[in-house]
């Protein structure tokens, strides 16, 4: 009980904070959910937490919101005190195990597994004063060809996607790594397919 | 005995139990995001299930695959996985719920999925090609999406060294 009212207490601080104030005032989506992720991360790095954004945000991110996703994937290294403050953000608990915050429509996939691309690849943005880390596309290529040979869920989005990495990135992408992912993930077909694509368009 | 080895092991355990928890579809990638489980072999199992009959797929706005356990044989397998875990977790022995009379009560309840048109219930998508789905947006559209990202990349961002500096 006294537990409960202390984070209700924490809540309502926070969403009396300049810093909910200046998120809830961002119009822009996409602007909005990098000014979170800035705040969210560094927060988690105050306590201990490594936080690396993966998935369709970090694509969203490289792509400048054009390839627009539904919710920010978070792989991080303990998830008790993220799922902490997540609910600290004002962020609820859904019954898919997604965390949502109806204020800032931002929806939140928390990760535990070992991030399994590259540590060294990681690009770094500032978002204010803080350093958020974002998967290589190189990992994010070889993530979305695997979706799109094997899990089929939304194959047109994957093959879109990672033929734009490929196109945006061209001039900086390891190709040598990206060859070595391909071939133990069995996609080489698929990305010498994403590569013709990227050629043409 | 564990119980997901009634259900073939635990992949097919924790599809099931993430298909009864989502009333109204979820795609393989939320499945294995959610269960820590390994991709390829969660697709394998939707597949399988799908076979039988025992989860329906749609395809959704943006071509997103939605899997939801049929309305039949889908709920009364969720129907047994829910019995299961009540019954284990009132310490009810397995092996007499594995037992011939308790088996033959529940196989009075067990469609016949051998005799089902399987054809009838595969992913529409499955078997398009690259070129088939790439052809869906007209020419031209994905190169200038690309572009635009581009361009709103180096509008919203500055790099320094090694860094890409958020202009807020």
């Amino acid at each position: 009980m006294t537990e409960n009212r202390s984070i209700e207490e924490t809540r309502n601080r926070f969403k009396t904070s300049p810093e909910y104030t200046e998120l809830k005032g961002e119009r822009d989506p996409f602007k909005r959910r990098m000014l979170f992720l800035g705040l969210f991360t560094k927060t988690l790095k105050q306590n201990g937490v490594e936080a690396i954004l993966v998935g369709g945000e970090a694509i969203d991110i490289y792509t400048a919101g054009t390839f627009a996703t539904a919710d920010v994937d978070l792989v991080v290294d303990n998830k008790a005190i993220t799922e902490k403050f997540l609910n600290r953000f004002g962020f609820g608990k859904e019954a898919n195990g997604l965390w949502l915050n109806k204020d800032l429509i931002i929806v939140v996939q928390v990760i535990t597994n070992p991030y399994s691309g590259d540590p060294e690849k990681l690009r770094k943005f500032k978002v204010k004063d803080h350093e958020l880390r974002v998967a290589a596309p190189e990992d994010l290529i070889q993530n979305r060809l695997y979706s799109a040979k094997f899990w089929k869920s939304n194959t047109q989005r994957d093959m879109e996607q990672s033929i734009a990495l490929l196109k945006i990135f061209a001039d900086s992408i390891d190709n040598t790594y990206l060859d070595k992912i391909a071939k133990e993930n069995d996609i080489v077909d698929y990305l010498a397919e994403a590569r013709k694509y990227a050629l043409e368009t | 005995m564990k119980i997901e080895m009634l259900f073939g092991g635990n992949t097919r355990f924790a599809v099931l139990e993430a298909l009864a928890n989502a009333y109204d579809g979820t795609t393989a990638y939320q499945i294995a995001i959610t269960k820590g489980l390994d991709p390829s072999a969660t697709y394998r199992c939707l597949t399988e299930l799908l076979e039988f009959r025992i989860v329906e797929s749609e395809t959704k706005e943006r071509n997103q695959t939605f899997y939801k356990l049929s309305e039949g044989s889908g709920r009364a397998a969720a129907e047994f996985l829910r019995s299961l875990k009540q019954k284990t977790s009132e310490s009810v022995d397995l092996e007499k719920w594995m037992s011939p009379e308790m088996q033959a009560e529940r196989m009075k309840k067990i469609v016949r999925f051998d005799q089902l048109d399987k054809s009838k219930f595969r992913n529409k998508n499955e078997n398009q090609s690259i070129d088939e789905i790439m052809s869906k947006r007209t020419p031209g559209e994905l190169s200038a999406l690309i572009a635009s990202s581009e361009l709103a990349f180096d509008e919203l961002f500055e790099q320094e060294d090694n860094m890409f500096i958020l202009k807020i």
